[in-house]
Formats: C-alpha cells, structure tokens, sequence
C-alpha cells in the first residue's frame, strides 16, 4: 500500500477526525456524484490516473499537491495537478462522465439489474443439493435395472 | 448505583463468589447477554464462565475479538455461507474459511473441547493443526456442509483425536483418496459416541473397520454413513449393542436376503436409503419403537408410506419426499399423535419418477392441523393451498415454533389465493412462531398480507419470503412491524433497492439481509441508503452458472448485508463485490 491512504478496518484516529459527525459526512458526500465517488473506490489504491478521466488532460502537469476524498469512511488522498483537480472537481459538479474502465463494471452490474428487473418472477425454486443428488442417483440406479 | 469500581469484589453487597455460582447455572445465551450489561464485574464474571458460543456468521467478528471477550469457552459453533448455499445459489468460493479461526483456536482457547463448522472452507492443514494442538483434548468435531478437505485432514484428526465423541461429516464434500481415516478410527478411539458421514461421497469405507468401532466403542448410540450394502452391516448391527440412531447403506440385494436382519434392540432412529417396497416389512419388527423416520431417499410411494406409518405410534419426527400424499399425511395425522417435527421435501418433477399420488395440499395439512396438536416444527412443499388449512393450522398448532411452506410452480392454478388472511390467522393463532418461511408466486400475497406478516409476527427472529407482496409498499408495510427480526432473506421479490435499503433502517432488530432477485436503480447506489456504521453490505453480481448437463443458468445478482465489528471482509474472492462500510 503505497501514499498515506487509510486501511479503514483499523481505528483512524489520525486523519479521521472524530468530531465531525456521520450525519455531517453524509451530507457532505451526498453532493457528490457518484459516479465519481465510485470511480474513486474502483481505482484503488493507485493514484490518480489522467488516463481515466479526460484524454485531453496532459501528463507533463508540473507541481501536484494532495487530493483528499472521503468517501463512506474511507479517506483517499492523492498527489493531484490544478488541472486534474479540477476535472475531478467538475465531476463533482455532474458536468463531465468518467470512461474509466471501473465504469463499465458498475454499468455491468446496473446491466445485470435490469435484467434482473424482468427475470425478477423467473427464479426458478431452487432446489436442496442432498435432494438434487438423490434424485440424480436415483435415476442412474433405474437406467441400470435397479429394483424401483 | 452500580459499582464500576475493579478492585471492590461485592456487587450490590453480595460476595462475586454468590454470582459465580449462580451464573453457572444460567445457560441461555439471551439471559447472560443481559447479565453482561448490568455492571463491568458482572460483565467480566459473565464472560469468564462463558462455556459456549455460536457466531451466526464468521464475519462479524474475529477470533481475536472473541478470545478478548469469551477466553474460556468450550464450545464454538461458526456459520460462513448464507443458507442459500445448500440450495446451490452461492459460488463455492464466497468464503467462509476456517484457517483464521483455526490458527487462534489452537493456540489460545485452552478449554475448548466442541467446535462445530457449518458451511465453511475447511483445508487439511486447518485439521492437522487441530490435531496436531487440541487432539488430546478435542471431544466433538463437526465438518457441517463444509469443503475444501480430504480423508487426508481426517487422518490426522482420527489419529490424534484420541478422545473423541463425536465426528459428525454431514452433507460436507470431502475429497476421498482412500479409506485410512475410519481405520484409524477404529483401532485407536473407545469413547466414540456419534459418527455421522451421511450424505457425503464417502464409499471406500470398510465394513470391517465399522463393525470393529462398533464392538470397541460401547457408547456408540448413533451412526449415519454413507452407502453400504446393509447385508454387510450384519456383524456391525451385531456388535453395536448401544445403537439408538442409523441411517444410510442401501439395498442392492434381493429383498428376500433382508428379511433375517437383526437390529439393535434400542434403535429408535431410522433411515433407510434405497428401501422400496419389498425391503419395508424389515422394519416392521421395531416400527412401534420408531421415534424418527428418515424417508428422504426412500423408494416408497403413497400407499407403502400410508402402510408403514400406521405402525408407527410413537413417531415424533418425520422426514418424507412429498410422494406421502395427502392420503399418507392423513395416517400419519390418524395413527401418530406424538409428531414434533414434520418435513416434506420436493420429490422429482418428472411424472414417472414419483407416485401420481405423490402431491400435499390443503387436504393434507388440514388433516395434520388436527390431528397433530403437539407440531412444533412443519416445512412443506405443497402442490395447492387454501385460506382455510392455514386458518385450521393457527387454530390448532399452539406449540408450533417453525413454519415454512413452499408452494410449488407445477399447477398453474391454485385453488385459494391470495393467503393474505390464512398467513394473518396462522401467525396471529401460532404466537410461539420464531422462524417463518413463504415462497409463493406473484398474486400469492398481496401488499396487504404482507403487511400483515410484519404486524403478526412478535416473536419471529429469522424469515424467508419468496414472491410475496406486489410493490415496494408491501415491503415498507411489513418493516414496520417484525419487531424480533434479527435474519431476513428475501427471494423473487420485485422490491427496489431503495425499498429494501429503507425497509433495513426500519426494522429494528435485523442483523442480517440476503437478497436475490430486485429491482436495480440506474446508478446502483439506492442500497446507499442503507450505509451505517458497522453494516457491510456485499453483492454478488449477476453470474452464469454451469447447470452440469451442458446448460448454463442466468443467476440474479444477491445482496447480502450484515453488521460486523470486523469492518469489511479481506478475503473478497472475484465473485463477491463489497460496496465499503463504514467504522466508527
């Protein structure tokens, strides 16, 4: 784990500071989009990378300053140029769409919900494995001439 | 009032010795909660004489955790897979893994004597360190519908193990490389009392080694196996002069060889695997003593069931394939009077495979409303229902603590539905009910009985519902009740993530939640709502699953959430995505 990044499973005494309190850090997140929150968590523990936001954004950016985020507990902070802040920033504000990769896993998920919106009524009752294994079993000793 | 003080040793006047005396007799794991939270001494007095535990799912905490809370336990039941798991629903490697446990267990739990997994990943190494640590003093080992190990691991724990009660294997998919384990078993352990590896794959099992366990171990009262031929049981049956309980084997033989078949003179527990018809009247001699049935694998159909059941007066506990008919639950409501315990499990779908006769209904559960007052506990799968078998069921059942009825897809029309207010008598009259279970179908259960299910169910900790309701404010209604329910799982159902999210912070007792089948929201952050300290909340995306026979099966997405003083897992495999919580 490389940065000054939170394992959260740990007490965060240190930059987490207590005082502030959950409904206020709810609230504070709830403006954010999430879409970018997500994109946040779905990079990991890496650093930022242009590459998954704009392709406009250069790579020879010169000085970077941290980036904190805080986000469900978890505190993020990255080494971020003024102009990738400001991306960030404007995702914040819903006026740019991430392409990042970690999208398109959420997009999956979401693609799976709504396949789950039709299919809701089509979930076969499942059936117990020590029942399912009998009845298998069962069919194999009647195609050998077993006694029924 | 109370005193926190450490070094003063008198609680409310009385000598800590008082306490200890008494807190020795208090078993309930809910009183002694209670007792914990009076004052820091009695807190400390509690966990000290703390002798068992069971830890409902191996998540919520860690060993560390219960060493620092309960160091002297001497029993420890752990549950990893949700239930879903015996229905195939889970993939094999969501979790559960024993070695953490296994490591501190052995190293710093200096009395324990019991440990009971149940579906979990169990490796070989966790076993031989088990043995290799506790094998002197470990009396019961329980590898419930747990995987991950071979006869390797149970090698070691055999050959270790030397005081040994119980090795119960039950259901666990064991990995067989030869029949070593049972041998050492046999040579080296006199104080056997249980051995259960039923259902398993077990077959390179020597009969000998089982008769030579028999004759050694005088307390053995109750043997489940896997199959092998009865006939080479005869020397078994002969030695285990103690056996109350057997099931397994089966019959491959012809009928007339089974008829000589002596039984030990106590049996009282039965299951034959693979009887039919010919072989039944073997039972026939001791059906008087019978106390359980296990006909689950039988090969019976309505009328041998109906024929056998009559001479059993005694029966308090049957286990049957839903081929007993109404016809076979009707003697059994006639003939035995003493039944506890009632489950009828889904036999095979295909018509040729099972008696024609071979469905349950109203006819039959309203027979066994009346005529089986004492019922304590009745899962069903039914093939039709109507309001007034539930109505008779909650008249009558007063002494019924677990309800779960399956309705099955076959029929396309059910005589009576929707059950709103048969499910609202039954729950209302059967107000000792702490588990509850309905699977239904769309139109089964209106938003209204739904919400009469949340207002009836004071007691009720832990529910299953399937296909139940018809929006969003079905579920809402019913959250606003359910004031004991602590497990609920949730299949087929068409509520909202935000729905179920906001029916979570509703009701008041839930630890635990499993979803399969809801409605996403576009984002996939309603379930956000539901975000709170110490609440993990997991998903299981939506996956194709290999049916076995070349098919592959779309599988919905799950929810599981559950609070946890761990903070979130840190074994995540590839199939489970955690959506992060949050620790205070």
């Amino acid at each position: 784990m490389s940065g000054i990044e939170l394992n959260h499973s740990r007490p965060t005494k240190k930059i987490f500071h207590r005082p502030q309190s959950f409904r206020d850090i709810q609230g504070w997140i709830s403006k954010m989009n999430p879409e970018l929150v997500k994109t946040v968590i779905e990079s990991g523990k890496k650093p930022l990378c242009p590459a998954h936001y704009t392709p406009t954004v250069s790579l020879s950016m010169p000085e970077t300053t941290p980036l904190t985020i805080f986000y469900n507990g978890i505190v993020n902070v990255y080494q971020v140029s003024p102009r990738q802040a400001e991306t960030v920033i404007k995702f914040a504000y819903g006026k740019e769409t991430p392409t990042s990769p970690s999208h398109n896993k959420l997009q999956t998920l979401n693609q799976g919900k709504q396949d789950v919106d039709e299919s809701c009524s089509d979930l076969p009752i499942a059936r117990k494995r020590s029942l399912q294994r009998f009845l298998k079993k069962r069919k194999g000793r009647v195609n050998i001439g077993a006694p029924y | 009032m109370d005193d926190r003080s450490f070094n003063n040793q008198r609680i409310h006047g009385m000598s800590d010795v008082v306490f200890e005396c008494v807190l020795a007799y208090i078993h309930d794991s809910r009183d002694r909660q209670s007792i914990s939270l009076v004052c820091r001494r009695l807190c400390e007095l509690e966990a000290q004489t703390r002798k068992h535990v069971t830890i409902a799912l191996c998540y919520t905490t860690t060993p560390k955790q219960l060493l620092r809370r309960f160091p002297f336990i001497e029993s420890l039941k752990l549950k990893g897979k949700p239930r879903a798991a015996m229905y195939n629903l889970i993939p094999e490697d969501w979790g559960g893994f024993a070695t953490p446990w296994v490591e501190e267990l052995s190293k710093s739990f200096s009395c324990l004597k019991a440990l009971h997994f149940r579906r979990m990943i169990v490796k070989d190494e966790d076993l031989e360190l088990l043995a290799r640590d506790r094998g002197h003093v470990l009396q019961v080992l329980k590898l419930d519908k747990c995987s991950g190990f071979s006869t390797d691991g149970l090698l070691h724990i055999c050959s270790s193990c030397r005081n040994l009660k119980v090795l119960f294997l039950e259901e666990s998919q064991v990995i067989e490389k030869d029949g070593g384990w049972i041998h050492e078993l046999a040579m080296n352990n006199t104080q056997l009392e249980a051995l259960n590896f039923y259902m398993t794959d077990l077959s390179q099992v020597s009969f000998n080694d089982l008769e030579l366990i028999a004759k050694r171990c005088k307390s053995l009262v109750s043997v489940k196996i896997g199959d092998c031929e009865i006939l080479d049981l005869v020397g078994f049956f002969r030695a285990a002069v103690s056996l109350e309980e057997f099931s397994g084997g089966c019959f491959n033989k012809q009928s007339e060889e089974y008829a000589s078949l002596a039984y030990p003179p106590r049996l009282c527990r039965l299951g034959l695997n693979y009887m039919s018809t010919n072989e039944m009247p073997i039972v026939y001699p001791f059906a008087s003593r019978l106390k359980k049935l296990d006909l689950l694998y039988a090969l019976l159909d309505t009328e041998d069931h109906c024929v056998l059941l009559q001479r059993c007066p005694n029966l308090e506990v049957l286990e049957a394939r839903n081929v007993i008919g109404d016809r076979g639950l009707e003697v059994l409501a006639r003939s035995c009077k003493k039944m506890k315990r009632l489950r009828i499990e889904r036999g095979a779908d295909e018509q040729e495979l099972e008696d024609e006769e071979g469905v349950v209904s109203q006819r039959g559960l309203t027979a066994i409303a009346q005529g089986c007052l004492d019922l304590e506990y009745i899962a069903v799968y039914v093939s039709d229902i109507t309001n007034a078998a539930l109505e008779s069921m909650g008249m009558n059942l007063k002494n019924l603590c677990d309800f779960r009825m399956v309705l099955l897809d076959k029929e396309e029309v059910i005589t009576d539905l929707p059950l709103d207010n048969g499910i609202r008598s039954l729950l209302s009259g059967c107000n000792k009910l702490r588990r509850f279970a309905l699977y239904l179908r769309p139109g089964g259960l209106t938003d209204v009985g739904l919400t009469y299910i949340g207002q009836h169910s004071q007691n009720i900790r832990w529910m299953l519902l399937g296909y139940l309701g018809e929006s969003d404010s079905g579920l809402l209604g019913f959250s606003r009740g359910c004031p004991s329910l602590q497990k609920l799982e949730v299949r087929g159902c068409c509520f909202s993530e935000k729905a179920l999210a906001m029916a979570v912070l509703q009701l008041r007792s839930l630890r635990y939640l499993w979803v399969q089948g809801y409605r996403g929201s576009k984002t996939g952050f309603d379930l956000l709502t539901m975000a709170r300290p110490f609440w993990n909340i997991e998903i299981i995306p939506p996956r194709k699953v290999n049916c076995g026979d070349g098919r592959e099966m779309e599988h919905p997405a799950h929810i599981l959430a559950y609070y946890s003083l761990a903070g979130p897992r840190t074994d995540f495999p590839p199939s489970v995505i955690p959506l992060a919580s949050i620790t205070q």
